[in-house]
């Protein structure tokens, strides 16, 4: 598994917590986005301008979760985010 | 119009129900054969130009049914497509798209004791953390075929309107009608009608704020100021734990056991 070294979440894309899931809206294309409360977690992480290696590590502390299917699934998150406009990936 | 449209909203079917147009700041909302409505920027204000085959009941119709409630979503209003009606002393609310039986469930509701709130158009403020619903027009729409199996042969009619053969049914002696802002206990969104039986299931936060979303009136989804305040109210309803899918058989002879089964989850126990 290959994690992007860095994500940046573009101008113009909000979140908002929603009990412990979250909602991401797209400003630029009006697309919104739900995640879990494990998926908000990690936008947490993101958003405070952790790496998406720090992220795992900080979800590997707070999860009991093998790494590599936590990376595995950060991965797939990330591209599917990315996919969307909704990070830039580096 | 010399620019083309900046939205279509479209009819089920997929023929063009409203245009919607750019005006310098404002907007031109245009119901081909029927009217063109002038919404001014801010929502503030609307002027109707009917077209002259168009009847003055169908433009009035028009603009409270639609063209209201897409100029009060300009002016910072939510504003969902659904129909609710008054149990106890609380407020529960029917959402989905067109055929759904959001108008027949309210019926339903509203001749068995309870009162209609609003049909097909809800718009929805704040009481602190709680959601209140808003009082609509005192009037239902409705089939043919769910007028006959839930209304006796004298209730009120308005005239009709030339776009469709649903009957409008005005609120009266056995369409009772709530015209107070009340508490939202319960929103649920229609299913469609496979389920065997009463089924009630809380929709997770994220996903209800998507689908609410999906179904509320917006009037300019390219506007980002607009956008962010809707985005805003939606996470805060979704926040408050109100949404629900329900889904029930379409029998208009258990019709008022459903309505039971919903009073009872809506006024005991509606986290379930």
């Amino acid at each position: 598994m290959t994690l992007p070294l860095r994500v940046r979440i573009p101008d113009g894309v909000m979140a908002r917590q929603v009990a412990d899931e979250l909602v991401i809206l797209d400003l630029t294309s009006g697309n919104y986005f739900g995640l879990d409360a494990v998926g908000a977690r990690i936008w947490h992480f993101l958003a405070a301008g952790k790496t998406p290696a720090e992220a795992c590590e900080a979800m590997l502390g707070e999860y009991e979760v093998d790494r590599d299917r936590l990376e595995g699934d950060l991965e797939r998150l990330l591209r599917e985010l990315g996919g969307k406009g909704l990070i830039t990936l580096s | 119009m010399a620019t083309p449209p900046y939205h279509e909203w479209s009819m089920p079917d997929g023929r063009v129900w409203i245009l919607g147009y750019r005006s310098g700041r404002d907007y031109l909302l245009r119901f081909p054969q029927i009217a063109d409505y002038a919404v001014a920027y801010d929502g503030s204000s609307v002027e109707a130009w009917p077209a002259p085959e168009a009847d003055r009941t169908t433009v009035e119709h028009l603009f409270i049914n639609q063209v209201s409630p897409l100029a009060a979503s300009r002016a910072g209003c939510l504003l969902l497509h659904a129909s609710a009606v008054r149990i106890g002393d609380v407020c529960v609310a029917f959402a989905g798209e067109t055929g759904k039986g959001k108008s027949t469930l309210a019926t339903a509701f509203a001749t068995t004791g309870n009162h209609l709130v609003a049909d097909d158009g809800l718009q929805i403020s704040w009481d602190g953390r709680q959601p209140v619903a808003e009082p609509g027009h005192a009037s239902v729409r409705l089939w043919a075929d769910s007028e006959s199996a839930l209304l006796p042969p004298a209730s009120r009619r308005a005239p009709p309107v030339q776009y469709t053969t649903k009957a409008r049914i005005l609120a009266g002696e056995t369409l009772r009608h709530h015209g107070q802002p009340l508490p939202l206990r319960c929103i649920y969104i229609l299913g469609d009608g496979s389920a065997g039986e009463v089924r009630i299931e809380r929709v997770r936060p994220s996903l209800a704020a998507l689908e609410i979303v999906g179904l509320s009136f917006l009037l300019d989804i390219g506007e980002s100021e607009l956008l962010s305040r809707h985005f805003q109210q939606v996470s805060r309803l979704a926040d408050a734990g109100v949404v629900y899918h329900l889904d029930y058989p379409r029998d208009y002879d258990a019709l008022h056991e459903v309505c039971a089964q919903l009073a009872i989850h809506a006024l005991q126990d509606p986290q379930i």
